[in-house]
């Protein structure tokens, strides 16, 4: 599936995320992290953004989430409904 | 039997995290007027995502799906179809919308009838007979009192009637009677005397729009001590009577008999209702 | 590098354990009787003191984070262009970021305080202080300074209400901030005493004494008053947090200690708060009334004195402005020096007699170790200020804290610092489980049979955490130190080390 436009799900409040996706001209798929947990669970939450992408088939897509200490099943669920929004 | 009924709109993520540590007996995840329109389908994402993964421990898990009539309603009742789940809440519950559950709904959950309009009122003694998966009646007064286009008041007159239809239903068709949520969530003293109110119609328990809430009715749902010692020495007596084959007695002066005794127990089980 | 009975390394006197410390008495020198202190010019002042490279200044923080004092004085000293700065403050928040230019200009190079937060705690992190930093407690400090262990060579005292002659108060005046007492040990034992104030009057109650004042310096201002006391302290809303306190009572209750006399302190976090008023609505309802409340002070304990519930508040700062005021009204609040209350070494101090304490923690590791000194990332954040000392002197240390948030557990495997040893704390309230240390088996025993609450092991709590929040990456460090973590009998629990930067992009 392709990324062709900008769309967003999650919040800033505190155990949320704010996901934003954007196309990448570029053809990849690129993540930029902002984390209040940045050092524990930085590559963490790297790893669990990048499956979720590449389980709904996306190869390129430019990710951008303020993170404010969501759990994994959060952060799934945010980047779903950000891919989900694309339709 | 669960006291206290909370809810917390499945689009918060941290509220759903620590529902389960929070006081309420039972707890109910909404779907419908607690989440904003364009953020139906992400809060429910997350709340598929949330029963998936979390542990809710002892808590009675509750759904309050979209309006039948809604583009939300199917998939939202597919969500609540989760083995975590006990049941749906179902707004504006009418024939026709209880019908249209029946259909989605797995038939080992239960449904709690959200009464919110006048129809809704009207149809009672259908709701309750229509299928055994309905187990609770839930009053909604907002939604009620705008359906009869009159203005909500804390008194509660204008649901009055709606109030204790609702609860004579629900004893007459043994469901659990749910008042309707105390919307001024700094004050609890109105809070808890509108909670000893229903619960002296016979309400079971109220439906709490805050967690600070949930404490003020536990406590307000408390049975005396004194008419619980009371209750347990009639109880003991009475059996203790019928097995000698009487029914009838004298106990400190007061005449004990089956519909005392029957009392006495109710007030015991209420007591003895789980606690956190 | 030496290990200590925590088994970790330190540079040298290692902590050896909780033992009790012997008392000592030290005599107050000062008796300063010249009737000329007042002044008009700090710049003056300052450059009449000849400080020298390496002179060591004292501070206290009861200005909190409307101080001014602080900031002034260093921005004079840097004037003069002296180097070296030892800087003895009892706590340092936000308001003192523009230390982070004087670190690292070499006006100050060595920070000795009981608590440092904001910009300096990062910067000390990052290993912006040339030597390395001294975290202690409360109380030892008074001991530190009682002892001459560390001699202050002038001591910058802010003081709301002062007399020409230095009779001092900090509940009068337009910078009203409440109980001085950590400023009172340094203004006993420093070589010289400057006081600076922004009201000058002869005030109603006394706690800087005169005999101890060398100059009397008039200012503008002394703070913020926005910053100084906050107008209201609140209960948190959080219903996880009331939930947390609700447990905490229900848990001292069944410690036994709660009868006629009893004496407690809590801090000023929204659940201690919370646990504040629960307690209020415990003594009403069970006529019992307590003998004192202890710390720092907000209208919350205020409340409690004056229901009678409790007979004496003992003071060391005030929080909120009600806390003033009462301060100043109330003959049976009192005001006390941090030597009065927290000193190791002082036979009478007001720790020791405490039944209970509730206290917070940024970690509690498995063997029971607390931290407050630094963050999950490793950061410098805060430090003991009375944690260590009312943990150890209370009979019964309860933590509090919820278990995970914002994907961060507070219990962990190994704290990063330890700031309060195992062996103070008793037990740790979170909203998904109360952990009782495993030295009080009847205890534990009697709260599985008589009561509800969710008795688990550290273990337990430890494993539902971390099955939320994943386990988290271990922190990288330098093998720089950057500052020790003092016990309050000088010996060291723990080192803090320079963060290592990565880049996570």
């Amino acid at each position: 599936m392709n990324i062709t436009q900008t769309t967003q799900a999650g919040t800033l409040e505190s155990n949320d995320i704010l996901v934003t996706l954007k196309p990448n001209p570029e053809g990849t798929i690129e993540i930029h992290l902002q984390s209040v947990v940045l050092k524990q669970f930085g590559k963490q939450i790297k790893a669990i953004i990048l499956s979720t992408l590449q389980n709904h088939g996306i190869t390129s897509c430019l990710c951008e989430c303020e993170d404010k200490g969501a759990l994994d099943h959060v952060i799934i669920a945010r980047v779903e409904s950000a891919i989900q929004r694309q339709l | 039997m669960n006291r206290s009924y909370l809810f917390i709109p499945a689009s918060n993520a941290g509220m759903i995290l620590s529902s389960m540590v929070l006081d309420a007996d039972a707890i109910i995840f909404d779907l419908e007027d607690g989440v904003a329109l364009n953020q139906k389908i992400s809060a429910r994402t997350l709340l598929q995502h949330s029963l998936d993964t979390l542990d809710f421990l002892d808590k009675t898990l509750y759904v309050r799906i979209n309006n039948a009539s809604s583009d939300f309603f199917l998939e939202d009742v597919i969500c609540a179809n989760h083995p975590k789940v006990h049941g749906v809440v179902l707004p504006k519950a009418e024939i026709k919308s209880l019908e249209a559950c029946l259909k989605v709904l797995d038939p080992s959950k239960t449904i709690l009838c959200l009464i919110e309009s006048a129809l809704g009122v009207i149809q009672l003694p259908q709701l309750c007979q229509m299928s055994s998966q309905v187990k609770g009646l839930l009053l909604g007064g907002e939604d009620l009192s705008a359906d009869c286009g009159v203005e909500r008041t804390q008194a509660g007159h204008e649901i009055d009637y709606a109030r204790k239809s609702l609860v004579m239903h629900a004893k007459a068709f043994k469901l659990m009677a749910i008042d309707t949520p105390f919307v001024n969530i700094e004050d609890h003293q109105g809070l808890r005397e509108e909670v000893k109110y229903v619960a002296s119609m016979g309400y079971d328990a109220k439906v709490a729009i805050n967690p600070r809430q949930v404490h003020v009715i536990h406590e307000a749902l408390k049975v005396d001590p004194l008419k619980f010692k009371e209750a347990k020495m009639i109880v003991e007596a009475f059996e203790k009577h019928r097995t000698q084959g009487i029914g009838v007695f004298n106990l400190n002066g007061k005449m004990i008999d089956e519909p005392v005794y029957l009392k006495a127990k109710h007030l015991i089980e209420k007591e003895e209702r789980r606690t956190p | 590098m030496i290990k200590n009975s925590l088994n970790r390394f330190v540079p040298s006197h290692p902590f050896l354990g909780v033992h009790p410390i012997p008392f000592q008495t030290f005599p107050i020198l000062k008796n300063n009787t010249q009737t000329n202190k007042l002044r008009d010019n700090l710049t003056d002042v300052i450059k009449e003191l000849n400080l020298k490279d390496g002179a060591v200044i004292s501070f206290h923080h009861h200005l909190r984070n409307g101080d001014d004092v602080l900031n002034r004085v260093i921005k004079e000293i840097a004037q003069l262009d002296i180097k070296n700065i030892t800087l003895v403050a009892s706590s340092l928040f936000e308001v003192h970021h523009p230390l982070v230019h004087y670190l690292k200009d070499k006006t100050v190079t060595k920070i000795i305080t009981a608590y440092v937060s904001g910009p300096v705690a990062q910067a000390i992190s990052e290993g912006l202080c040339e030597e390395v930093c001294v975290i202690h407690s409360h109380g030892y400090r008074a001991h530190m300074i009682a002892s001459k262990e560390i001699e202050i060579d002038v001591a910058f005292i802010g003081v709301p209400t002062s007399s020409p002659l230095g009779d001092g108060s900090g509940s009068e005046g337009p910078s009203a901030c409440g109980s001085l007492g950590y400023a009172v040990v340094d203004a006993m034992h420093a070589k010289k005493v400057i006081v600076l104030s922004d009201h000058i009057a002869e005030p109603q109650h006394i706690q800087i004494k005169k005999e101890w004042v060398d100059v009397v310096v008039k200012v503008d201002r002394i703070g913020d008053p926005q910053g100084i006391v906050s107008g209201t302290t609140t209960i948190t809303k959080d219903p996880v947090g009331l939930n947390i306190a609700r447990m905490t009572l229900q848990l001292m209750e069944n410690t036994g200690l709660m009868k006629e006399g009893f004496s407690f302190q809590t801090g000023a976090g929204g659940i201690s708060l919370a646990l504040a008023k629960e307690v209020y609505d415990w003594c009403e309802h069970h006529h019992i009334q307590g003998n004192f409340i202890s710390g720092g002070i907000t209208g919350y304990q205020v409340d409690l004195l004056n229901a009678h519930h409790f007979k004496e508040i003992k003071d060391v700062q005030c929080f909120d402005l009600k806390a003033v005021e009462s301060m100043h009204h109330n003959p049976n609040h009192h005001a006390i020096s941090a030597d009065d209350y927290a000193g190791p070494t002082n036979e009478h101090n007001v720790v020791n007699q405490l039944d209970i304490v509730v206290l917070g923690a940024t970690e509690i590791d498995l063997d029971y170790n607390v931290n407050v000194t630094t963050g999950s990332d490793g950061m410098l954040i805060g430090g003991s200020g009375g944690h260590c000392d009312t943990a150890a002197g209370a009979k019964f240390t309860i933590i509090v804290s919820k278990l995970v948030s914002s994907r961060l557990s507070v219990v962990v495997d190994k704290v990063i610092t330890v700031t309060t040893p195992h062996e103070s704390i008793d037990a740790l309230v979170t909203d998904r489980g109360i952990a009782i240390h495993p030295r009080h088996q009847a205890l534990i025993q009697h709260l599985k049979e008589n009561t509800k609450l969710p008795i688990k092991t550290m273990e337990e709590l430890y494993d539902i955490a971390i099955q939320l929040t994943g386990k988290p990456e271990p922190i990288h460090f330098d093998d720089r130190i950057v500052a020790l973590s003092m016990y309050r009998d000088g010996t060291l629990l723990d080192v803090i080390r320079k963060v290592a930067s990565e880049d996570f992009g």
